[in-house]
C-alpha cells in the first residue's frame, strides 16, 4: 500500500517514514503542500498523510486542491497536527480530510486510523 | 497618548504570568533530565558498538536540545506576560505546538531503538530510553489543554 507523507520537518519526515516502512507500508514523501499536491497527483497514492503547518501551501489549503481534482479527490486523507485545541480537528475536517491525528504519533493509533480508511487493503 | 495599566489590569496579568513562571520550572525538569539520560544511553551506545544506532540517538540528542531551548525561551514569558500581555497571549498555541514537534521526535526515534535492541548488546539500554519516553510523556502531559482531541 503506498501512502504519501507530506511533512516538512526533516526529523519527523525521516522517523515516521521508517516507521511505517517496518510496518510494510510503500512511502512517497514531500516536504510542502505544494509538491504533496503535485505528488498526490503524479503518485497516486492509496492514503495522503498530510502534514497541516506546511510551507508554501498548508496543509489545509493543499487538501482542498486535492479533494477539488477529479483525479485525486477519492485519495483519503489524514490530517497530522502538532496543534491540539479542540476547534484543529474540525478544521481539518472542513478542509476535507477524512481523519485527524495529533503529534506526538502514536503509531499503532495512526496505523488503525489508515486501516478503518482502507479496509481489506494490507499494508 | 500612552496608556497606563490600572492595578485593575495588572492583576490577571500578573496571576497568568507567575502561572507562566510554574509551567516553566515544571517543564525545565523533566527537559534537563531527559537531554541527561540521551547523554548517558549515546555514550553506552557507542561503548558498545552499537554504531548504527548512533544517527538516531544524534537525533534524539538534537531534539532534547531543541525542547530545553525551547523551554528556556519560554521562561521569558512571565516578562513578555507583563510587558505586552495581547502578544503573549497569541504566541500561547505556538509553544504547545514548537515543544510537540522535536517531542515527536523523541518518541518515535526512542521506540524504534527499543525495537532495534530487544535484544542484542542494545538490550540493557532499553530501561534508559524507556525512562526517556516517560520524561517525554510527562512533558506532555504539562503541555497538554482540558480542550486536547487525540
Amino acid at each position: 500500500m503506498k501512502l504519501l507523507l507530506v511533512e516538512d520537518n526533516e526529523m519527523n519526515r525521516d522517523m515516521l517514514s521508517r516507521r511505517l516502512l517496518r510496518r510494510g507500508y510503500e512511502i512517497v514523501m514531500a516536504v510542502d503542500g505544494g509538491q504533496g499536491v503535485e505528488m498526490a497527483g503524479s503518485e497516486l497514492p492509496d492514503l495522503i498523510l498530510m502534514d497541516m503547518s506546511l510551507p508554501v501551501i498548508d496543509g489545509w489549503e493543499a487538501t482542498r486542491r486535492i479533494k477539488a481534482a477529479e483525479a485525486t479527490r477519492h485519495i483519503p486523507v489524514i490530517g497530522l497536527t502538532a496543534h491540539a485545541m479542540a476547534g484543529d480537528r474540525e478544521k481539518a475536517i472542513e478542509a476535507g480530510c477524512n481523519d485527524y491525528d495529533t503529534k506526538p504519533v502514536e503509531l499503532d493509533r495512526l496505523i488503525a486510523k489508515i486501516e478503518a480508511l482502507l479496509p481489506g487493503k494490507p499494508a | 497618548m500612552t496608556a497606563t495599566p490600572s492595578s485593575f489590569d495588572a492583576a490577571p496579568q500578573d496571576a497568568a504570568a507567575l502561572q507562566v513562571a510554574a509551567l516553566c520550572q515544571a517543564l525545565r525538569s523533566p527537559g534537563a533530565e531527559m537531554a541527561a539520560v540521551v547523554a548517558r544511553v549515546s555514550e553506552q551506545a557507542a561503548l558498545r558498538g552499537l554504531d548504527d544506532a548512533a544517527d538516531d540517538l544524534a537525533r534524539i540528542g538534537k531534539a532534547c536540545a531543541r525542547l530545553c531551548t525551547l523551554i528556556e525561551e519560554f521562561a521569558d514569558a512571565p516578562r513578555a506576560a507583563r510587558d505586552n500581555p495581547a502578544q503573549w497571549l497569541a504566541t500561547q498555541g505556538h509553544w504547545r505546538h514548537d515543544l510537540r514537534t522535536p517531542l515527536n521526535a523523541v518518541k518515535g526515534y526512542g521506540d524504534m531503538l527499543i525495537d532495534d535492541w530487544s535484544a542484542g548488546p542494545g538490550q540493557p539500554l532499553q530501561d534508559d530510553l524507556r525512562a526517556t519516553l516517560r520524561l517525554a510523556d510527562q512533558l506532555l502531559a504539562l503541555i497538554a489543554t482540558p480542550q486536547e482531541t487525540p
